[in-house]
């Protein structure tokens, strides 16, 4: 358990145990730490008393001694590198180009059988024993469900049936009555076209044997529609327009209302 | 006293789109422009500026941009390139050099010459080609080979019922690599 180096870190559950030793000589052991947290362990000297709680974990002096702790993943660079950047490798063209086209190669390649198993995963999916078993169980259900189906449609078309032949005797009583209420109206229609008939021919039109009569009697009665109205709302009919020949008495007032 | 760089070298090397388009009449429209970064490729690589927009903020930073699109010497239509039109990376091409661009645009004959042809089936993997050809019983399966045929990839023509027969090694781009090779 104890073999080459100084420090021999042991695991146990929920803390780290390093275990510093003296030289080559492996009984003697100089201190002990164990980590409680990422940030804190302590400190054991050799005769098991507590030397010291330590805070920063980069290193531990002891003797004069450095003991390295590894820097934790999450600790920046040192300030002393901050500015030690790396040059980007420069490959040959040459060589650049075959890098791409073996890498091309591989991925075709790749692609390529990733694809063929992908498709003959598909085929076992078609073909395979389970996926048998899958089609037969889907094709009873299948028919199960159809037959259940025809015994519905065959319940509904029933009912529809009935409801059909009951929607017919309404529909005809329906049209008999509407049939009937029309031709009264009919009937209605006819004399009252009767009455208007012969209230229009008793009305004293012009006939065409009276027409010439007529025709000398507007004639000889010219009227003119033409009147004035003043502010006053007085009406001068006719050409009689002249407020000074008529008295106030005698003119036509509008009426307001 | 000189000037010191730190930190990570820049890649880019021009102005940003906005800059050049801003002195230009109509913000550059008809112009073309190269990207930086495109220039490593032996065939041309420009945009000619359709029509932008500036949305003149503070620091000239973004806007509306369309153009079209010449990559590698294809002609890829129109294009927004408002999302890289901030990259400090682009140059303005001279009235006079423009016709260098416009004329090593490839048109489409010279693209169907380009096209190279890629054999149909490949070779299986030694083993697998074994546990096929007993399952299959047939003793020389083969692969048919897939290819991306992405938009930028249509030089790729795959000749129907070709097959691959050759190692890795042979048409070696590099044939100084494999020289002290043993068989």
């Amino acid at each position: 358990m104890f073999e080459n180096g100084h420090t021999q870190r042991i695991d146990v559950p929920r803390c780290h145990v390093n275990i510093a030793f003296n030289g080559s000589d492996k009984t003697r052991i100089i201190y002990m730490t164990v980590a409680i947290s990422s940030k804190h362990f302590i400190m054991f000297g050799s005769s098991g008393s507590r030397v010291l709680n330590v805070i920063n974990i980069s290193y531990i002096q002891s003797r004069s001694k450095r003991v390295w702790v590894r820097k934790p993943l999450g600790s920046p660079m040192a300030k002393s590198k901050i500015f030690r950047i790396t040059p980007k490798p420069v490959l040959p063209e040459d060589e650049k180009a075959e890098i791409k086209r073996l890498f091309d190669n591989y991925k075709n390649s790749m692609k390529s059988i990733r694809h063929y198993f992908f498709e003959q995963s598909l085929k076992q999916a078609e073909s395979g024993e389970v996926a048998q078993m899958k089609h037969r169980l889907e094709d009873q259900e299948h028919e199960r469900l159809m037959e259940e189906n025809r015994l519905e449609n065959e319940k509904t078309a029933m009912l529809r049936e009935e409801r059909l032949k009951i929607q017919a005797e309404k529909t005809q009583q329906n049209v008999l009555a509407s049939l009937i209420k029309k031709e009264g109206e009919a009937k209605l229609h006819e004399i009252q076209i009767e009455d208007f008939l012969t209230k229009q021919m008793s009305t004293p039109f012009i006939q065409a044997e009276n027409i010439e009569k007529a025709i000398e009697d507007a004639l000889a009665n010219p009227v003119n529609f033409n009147f004035a109205l003043d502010l006053n709302g007085y009406v001068y009919r006719g050409k009689d327009t002249s407020i000074d020949t008529i008295p106030e008495e005698k003119r036509e007032r509008l009426n307001s209302n | 006293m000189p000037y010191v760089y730190i930190g990570k070298r820049n890649f880019y090397f021009g102005k940003r789109l906005w800059e050049i388009v801003g002195n230009l009449k109509n913000f550059g429209e008809g112009r073309l422009l190269v990207r930086s970064k495109f220039e490593r490729y032996p065939e041309v690589s420009y945009v000619k500026i359709i029509r932008a927009e500036p949305l003149m903020d503070e620091e000239n930073l973004f806007g509306r941009v369309l153009v079209e699109k010449v990559f590698r010497g294809r002609h890829y239509g129109e294009y927004d390139l408002s999302k890289t039109a901030y990259k400090n990376d682009f140059k303005l091409v001279p009235r006079d050099e423009e016709e260098f661009y416009l004329s090593r645009t490839m048109k489409a004959e010279e693209l169907e010459k380009l096209k190279k042809s890629l054999p149909e089936f490949i070779q299986f993997p030694p083993l697998l080609k074994e546990m096929i050809s007993k399952q299959e019983n047939n003793p020389n399966p083969l692969l048919k080979a897939v290819y991306n045929l992405g938009p930028n990839n249509s030089t790729v023509f795959i000749q129907p019922g070709a097959v691959c027969n050759k190692t890795k090694i042979e048409n070696s781009k590099a044939p100084h690599l494999y020289e002290n090779l043993r068989p």
